[in-house]
């Protein structure tokens, strides 16, 4: 399933400590909300990405969910939504770099995955050799050059990767 | 599966039309040769380049199909890589304390300070300068200091804000800022002070929040805690450099 992508829905302007939130209509503000990087060289116009908590709305308290959000062009877009079939309504965006490819984890079994705004989210796991062992479960960077790190499971234990294109 | 059919339709119609032009071409080239001289021959070949589509450097502006996989070891967490290609984080020893890493090409570790048993490193630049934390060590951590690593040399500390007890460096821009947080109530949010490390032990108060990452202009983003100590509510929030 594509990434999901809304129209800006809010506007923000930057000045020294602005803050962000709250973010997204099924957020849980109080359950935690970060910003994790902003695009490098992209002067004027900040691209930010993060991860807040989702809210059992009902309730309104976390939900154990997480979603992504992308601050550009004045507006915030969500990267994917709750109930996505592909994420399980758990989405985090640890990285982006400065031609907006994104870097993170989805899913209640983490899969690691990278995407590029407005674009699909690619499993990492399906952009390796096949066989090769690997389980990738979390990408936490992405450089200039396309480089990803992050960690998975190989032969059984945790190892840190890095994925040069 | 829709998209990598319409992959497959695309690429047929490359083939196809590759088919054309390599024919066509051939005929065009039979003629010309035929009415004599080869100048005809090197013009076609000319046009042909320069209407070669431009090559993107591989990897940076698009997602490739298939990336190589470099192992960098067990219980091995990256936490950044940089421009230039080099890695950061930490690596987990068996007594569940960690030990900051550098790998470009080969793997070292970074060390600690004097009479600290861990270190994390956090952020690195293109330059190669790389930050993070030493400490004291679980369960007390006593303390946490911001640091400086060096691949060859031993860490040295950036210093804390006045009245604060701990201190972190999260990042380090290409352009050589470096950005994190002291600490006075309890380290990590709530009660996250930014600071600027001057880098020789100079700190400037930059106001209420923890830092992540910082870019080549001195926009810094992280996570606020808006109410402060004790509620933990976090929300992002973006330096704008004065």
């Amino acid at each position: 399933m594509a990434s999901q992508t809304r129209p800006p829905r809010r506007s923000y302007t930057t000045h020294r400590n602005q803050q962000l939130g709250p973010p997204g209509d099924g957020g849980c503000y109080h359950a935690g909300a970060q910003a994790n990087d902003i695009a490098d060289n992209v002067y004027g116009d900040p691209v930010i990405v993060g991860t807040y908590a989702l809210c059992d709305t009902q309730h309104f308290r976390p939900s154990g969910g997480f979603a992504g959000f992308v601050l550009s062009g004045g507006g915030e877009f969500e990267i994917d939504q709750p109930g996505s079939a592909v994420t399980h309504g758990i989405l985090r965006i640890n990285a982006v770099n400065g031609h907006y490819i994104m870097v993170g984890s989805y899913g209640k079994n983490p899969h690691a995955f990278v995407t590029k705004f407005g674009g699909r989210i690619y499993d990492l796991n399906k952009r390796i050799s096949s066989g090769s062992g690997w389980n990738l479960t979390n990408a936490n960077d992405v450089n200039s050059i396309g480089e990803i790190v992050g960690t998975g499971t190989y032969e059984g234990q945790v190892h840190g990767f890095l994925l040069k294109p | 599966m829709i998209v990598a059919r319409r992959r497959q339709e695309g690429l047929g119609l490359v083939y196809m039309s590759s088919y054309v032009r390599f024919f066509g071409t051939l005929l065009l080239l039979t003629v010309l040769s035929a009415c004599g001289g080869s100048y005809a021959f090197r013009n076609v070949l000319a046009e042909s380049s320069q209407h070669k589509p431009s090559i993107p450097p591989i990897g940076t502006n698009t997602i490739p199909l298939q990336y190589s996989i470099v192992d960098l070891g067990p219980n091995v967490f990256p936490e950044r890589v940089s421009n230039t290609g080099t890695v950061v984080g930490y690596i987990l020893n068996s007594g569940n304390t960690t030990m900051a890493f550098a790998y470009n090409g080969s793997m070292y570790q970074l060390g600690t300070l004097s009479g600290d048993v861990e270190s994390i490193a956090y952020g690195v630049n293109s330059q190669g300068e790389i930050v993070g934390e030493s400490d004291s060590g679980p369960p007390n951590y006593t303390t946490i200091m911001a640091v400086q690593f060096s691949l060859t040399g031993s860490p040295v500390p950036l210093g804390i804000l006045p009245n604060n007890t701990w201190s972190k460096a999260w990042a380090v821009s290409d352009s050589g800022e470096i950005v994190g947080a002291s600490y006075a109530i309890f380290w990590g949010p709530p009660g996250a002070e930014m600071t600027i490390f001057d880098g020789m032990g100079g700190t400037t108060d930059a106001g209420q929040g923890e830092p992540y990452e910082i870019d080549d202009y001195g926009f810094a983003v992280g996570a606020d805690t808006p109410y402060g100590f004790p509620d933990t509510t976090t929300a992002p929030f973006v330096y704008y450099p004065p």
